[in-house]
């Protein structure tokens, strides 16, 4: 296997060899005129310590400083790589730091709204505006009585209107370990759906509904399974997940979209009038969420 | 819908036309369409054009633009056996037989000599739901470009369905090797149509060649050359032919790469005792030198702004990318996953890398956010080396291994579609993929 730096180190002795032969020729090559630019590394003189050796210095003690030279220059070069990486590490933790304070700030700022606007009574569950129109991205909303916060994903995926990573829901702030274990669960059966493992997927969507019963991302894993089944062309079973998001879930973030879809599968299905149906109610339960815009746009491509 | 593998019919048209292509065919590469990717690919039906009794020996224009349309990955051309009729005219278009079939877009055309020498292909595109028509065109073509406007309708195609630039009228240069590391070894730098289609010879050697990089006009390469016994950067005119030896100094001479504007050409010379990027100005082939470390300084590519140099060291102990602000010669680490990146290239947009990096001890293709810093592989092959990328920045071309043999594939920049280029005539080797070749003319 012949690699770049292997390569390099090659053409080093080759360059060398050869030279000394034609370093004739090399010469006359060699007058190409040469800036140097003020360069930031100090330079490291090598050759310098050749000379003196005439002066009284033993070829031996020469030798010796050479090797001690190389010693050092391996452990600045290490030490310089250990720098770079724990400055790379502390942006990374400062960036980092910065976003959560940002993110706690937004869901003390969202507590505070919601209490202020429920009299700080009663934490009705009622579907916010914000939810309907901006599915999955955006606000703190208030669902099954819990807080819940999605964010933003962090996923730099070119296609993030769409990614399923984009708006995973984020368990309330008390999370025990179980959440953790139920986060991961869901992470997972996502994670094989983007690695387009879908009969996996689907396995994985369907264990994380039965082990957390009443769990937070079942919404959520319900929609992925439609979507799923979609992806494998079994439209009666991804009708039924997507109807699962609108019964059970009614205030979820995805109900627009399950609306959407279910429209779609009825028409794959060749029930143009149901499939009207589910595209209108999407217009005008949540004119202004994306998913409105995509009803908007098959219905008239139906047409 | 994995691993879908599909020999398109490596259009085989050679010798039998001789007036319809150059002359000397060397052994052009064939296509196999490893991954598609996509699950809902634009479907779209390519009629074959009408070609008259003088262009009946010309190869087919839809079978190539189909071709090209299905590399993409992004569109499902209908088969030609699947079709109900044949239109070439607009009248002769009936949309609901082609919405029967479940096609989006139809493209119709036809070919004609034009009397002076050359000829003349005018082409529709429909959007068969609306049915309307989406693009009237037409392009005028010598002999020796009929696949090129081939391409070239494929280009407009894509780029109206898509909305971005298309790049299959493009070239690439690679190196192919025979019987390396024998007493009989030739090396030749090889020119061929993005498809792999018409290769030509450009250089041939019994030394090494490495290291092709394009001109951004597209008129130019450059390359590394052993040809003299040791190595020499050497810039060569694609059309004309005609070669310069831009260096050949003492020690190591490589991996050049012509600044965004294309005049400036920054390499890598060990003249000093150790390998240090440095930078030529092309018109008074004055040179600079741009790093100064005492470990290796390799492979520099440039920001497309062209206000900084990326460039591989090892200065942190391990081969890492780092890159260099042109202006104060500040010195920046980019990548930290791993412990070997190498060779990166920057994309359009300044935001992203791709690299070579090595992952459980195997070199893959990898693309990098780097204000994320987020690091995906695209690959699934090993070995891979020598990225290069696609000037619309939707796909790239490398260099990688199968059987043994060295090869050619491509990957989209998501990684979901993937394509060999394998070679049976020898080892392929670093691919560059040139800049837009520009269009051609219509008379």
């Amino acid at each position: 296997m012949i690699r770049i730096f292997n390569t390099a180190l090659r053409h080093v002795a080759l360059g060398t060899l050869v030279g000394a032969s034609f370093s004739l020729s090399a010469c006359a090559v060699a007058a190409v005129p040469v800036e140097e630019s003020t360069g930031r590394g100090a330079a490291t003189a090598v050759q310098p310590l050749a000379q003196p050796a005439s002066g009284g210095v033993s070829t031996a003690r020469l030798s010796e400083l050479y090797f001690q030279l190389q010693t050092l220059q391996q452990e600045v070069q290490d030490l310089r790589g250990l720098v770079e990486e724990q400055a790379h590490q502390l942006s990374r933790l400062r960036k980092d730091q910065k976003s959560q304070y940002l993110d706690l700030d937004r869901r003390m700022q969202g507590v505070a709204g919601v209490a202020r606007s429920s009299g700080g009574a009663t934490r009705a569950p009622a579907r916010t505006p914000t939810q309907a129109t901006n599915p999955g991205v955006g606000q703190p909303a208030l669902r099954d009585g819990e807080l819940y916060v999605p964010v933003p994903g962090s996923d730099s995926g070119s296609n993030a209107g769409t990614d399923p990573g984009a708006n995973n829901p984020q368990p309330a702030a008390n999370s025990g370990a179980a959440d953790a274990k139920e986060r991961k669960a869901y992470s997972d059966a996502i994670g094989l759906m983007k690695a387009r493992q879908f009969d996996q997927s689907i396995l994985a969507f369907n264990r994380l509904v039965v082990d957390y019963p009443g769990g937070s991302y079942n919404g959520h894993a319900f929609y992925w399974l439609g979507e799923l089944y979609l992806a494998k062309s079994n439209d009666a079973k991804a009708r039924q997940q997507f109807v699962q998001v609108i019964d059970l879930y009614p205030n979820h973030a995805k109900v627009p979209d399950a609306l959407y879809k279910i429209g779609v599968v009825y028409h794959r299905q060749g029930d143009k009038d149901r499939a009207l149906q589910y595209l209108n109610r999407v217009r005008g339960e949540f004119a202004n969420s994306n998913a409105a815009k995509l009803a908007a746009d098959y219905a008239k491509e139906m047409q | 819908m994995k691993q879908l593998l599909r020999t398109l019919a490596p259009i085989l048209v050679v010798g039998l036309l001789g007036g319809w292509m150059l002359a000397a065919q060397a052994e052009s590469l064939d296509t196999i369409i490893i991954d598609k990717g996509y699950d809902k690919q634009t479907k779209i039906a390519v009629v074959p054009f009408l070609q008259g009794a003088d262009l009946n020996g010309a190869p087919p224009l839809a079978d190539i633009i189909s071709a090209d349309l299905a590399r993409s990955g992004q569109f499902a051309p209908l088969e030609q056996g699947n079709m109900l009729s044949y239109p070439t005219d607009r009248k002769q278009v009936f949309f609901r037989d082609w919405r029967i079939l479940g096609v989006e877009y139809l493209l119709i055309g036809r070919g004609r000599a034009n009397g002076r020498g050359g000829f003349t292909v005018d082409y529709q595109l429909f959007d068969v739901f609306n049915e309307r028509e989406v693009v009237a065109a037409a392009v005028s073509p010598s002999a020796d470009q009929w696949r090129s406007a081939a391409h070239q309708i494929a280009d407009k195609v894509y780029e109206s369905i898509t909305g971005i630039r298309g790049a299959f009228n493009t070239k690439i240069v690679y190196v192919l090797g025979e019987n390396a590391a024998k007493s009989n070894a030739t090396y030749a730098l090889e020119i061929a149509d993005a498809d792999g289609a018409q290769a030509r010879n450009l250089f041939l050697s019994d030394q090494p060649i490495m290291s092709p990089t394009w001109a951004p006009d597209g008129q130019q390469v450059a390359y590394v050359s052993f040809e003299t016994g040791r190595p020499a950067i050497m810039l060569q005119n694609i059309k004309t032919g005609a070669r310069e030896q831009l260096t050949a100094f003492k020690g190591i001479n490589s991996s050049p790469v012509f600044s965004p504007d294309g005049k400036q050409i920054a390499m890598v010379l060990s003249r000093d005792g150790n390998p240090e990027i440095y930078v030529m100005s092309l018109a008074d082939r004055r040179l600079r030198r741009i790093t100064r470390h005492h470990s290796i300084d390799t492979e520099p590519s440039w920001s497309p702004d062209g206000k900084h140099l990326l460039f591989t060291s090892d200065r942190g102990g391990k081969p890492q990318i780092y890159q260099l602000d042109m202006a104060n010669n500040f010195v920046e680490r980019l990548t930290f996953e791993g412990d070997y990146n190498a060779r990166a290239r920057m994309l359009e947009d300044g935001k992203h890398l791709i690299f070579v990096h090595r992952r459980n001890g195997v070199f893959h293709i990898a693309w990098m956010d780097i204000e994320r810093d987020d690091v995906r592989v695209l690959t699934s092959t090993s070995l891979d080396e020598s990225p290069s990328l696609a000037p619309n920045g939707s796909m790239l071309i490398y260099a990688t291994q199968s059987q043994g043999k060295g090869i050619l594939a491509v990957v989209s920049m998501d990684g979901r579609v993937k394509y060999r280029l394998p070679s049976s005539a020898g080892d392929v080797r670093e691919p560059a993929w040139s800049p837009y070749m520009g269009d051609l003319g219509t008379r």
